[in-house]
């Protein structure tokens, strides 16, 4: 099973305010030309990677704060679409997956990514790559309820590609993926995503999520992208019907 | 409008402008502030976003701080 690691990877983060209404949420999401507030590949980072906040401080006081982990691969070396793949990511010191963990919001995804800037490099413009001119999100992965850190006893944490993944995989050069929590996703086009007056998934007036993870400076605790590659189709059955049939070397083997 | 402590740091108003200091009560030296930024946002820390608009409105009397001086 070949495995690749990212040319790059890193933390991007954008922010949102509305003093007037509930727009805090909208104005950081990811919008095609939408820019992050920053985007780092520093290690100082890597606690609060995938974070996701929506509050009010009133009726018609709100903010937001989304984050997410962002890497590319080479995937220039797969031509046929593989079997199957996985995306080994090690986590960094905060496990939050949702708020309560219990709600139908919780849980760690990928979601695809084309166009960044750079495949060595983050930038802030790859931000608006992820709605995809207009198309996205789009799934890449199934959820993870929970996140494993370093130091657990499972320090890891394995994401399964859907077949749009797969596909992708072999159609273009690069593989590019972002790492969400599943409430970001389900309310990506929500505005806001609870009403004022405790509506949030625990019943107050804000969610509240965070994990870490790794990026590429500890080799063992790179982001590994695992696939199988397709089966080659087998040749069971050979006619000659005319003709002749000529070996001028090597071996024909029929079983 | 008052000094506010949260996650181990006073935030007070000096001028015009929010600063902090570790530690709380009169322990705090408020000559070694750091100025509250939008950058200082989002370098890691434990102060949130909604931390910091409830620091905006409990230090200087109003959430428009974060807006009209961090430039968010």
């Amino acid at each position: 099973m070949p495995d690749l690691n990212p040319t790059i990877a890193g933390r991007y983060i954008n922010t949102g305010l509305d003093f007037s209404g509930t727009t805090g949420w909208t104005t950081a999401m990811p919008h095609t030309d939408s820019t992050s507030n920053s985007a780092t590949t520093a290690d100082n980072h890597r606690a609060q990677t995938i974070y996701t906040i929506f509050g009010y401080a009133g009726a018609t006081v709100t903010t937001s704060d989304v984050r997410c982990v962002m890497m590319s691969f080479d995937s220039s070396g797969i031509s046929e679409a593989p079997a199957s793949a996985t995306l080994k990511i090690f986590g960094h010191t905060n496990q939050e997956t949702g708020q309560p963990s219990s709600h139908a919001t919780n849980g760690i995804l990928g979601l695809k990514v084309t166009g960044m800037a750079s495949t060595t490099a983050v930038t802030t413009s790859d931000w608006g790559d992820i709605d995809l001119s207009g198309a996205g999100p789009v799934l890449y992965t199934d959820t993870l309820a929970t996140w494993n850190i370093v130091g657990d006893a499972t320090e890891h944490n394995i994401f399964t590609l859907n077949s749009t993944a797969l596909t992708d995989m072999a159609d273009n050069t690069t593989f590019q993926i972002a790492i969400f929590h599943k409430f970001f996703y389900d309310h990506y086009d929500s505005n806001p995503p609870f009403a004022h007056g405790n509506n949030s998934p625990n019943g107050d007036d804000d969610f509240s999520a965070a994990a870490g993870a790794y990026f590429l400076s500890e080799a063992d605790y790179k982001p590994v992208l695992s696939y199988t590659a397709a089966a080659t189709a087998e040749l069971t059955t050979l006619k000659v019907l005319s003709g002749n049939l000529t070996l001028k070397g090597g071996n024909l083997t029929i079983k | 409008m008052s000094d506010y402590y949260i996650s181990n740091r006073t935030f007070f108003l000096s001028g015009s402008k929010i600063y902090s200091s570790e530690g709380s009560g009169s322990g705090v030296d408020k000559t070694k502030g750091v100025e509250m930024t939008k950058e200082w946002l989002w370098n890691p820390n434990d102060i949130t976003i909604l931390d910091v608009l409830e620091i905006s409105k409990q230090v200087s009397g109003s959430y428009y701080y974060v807006r009209d001086t961090m430039g968010l």
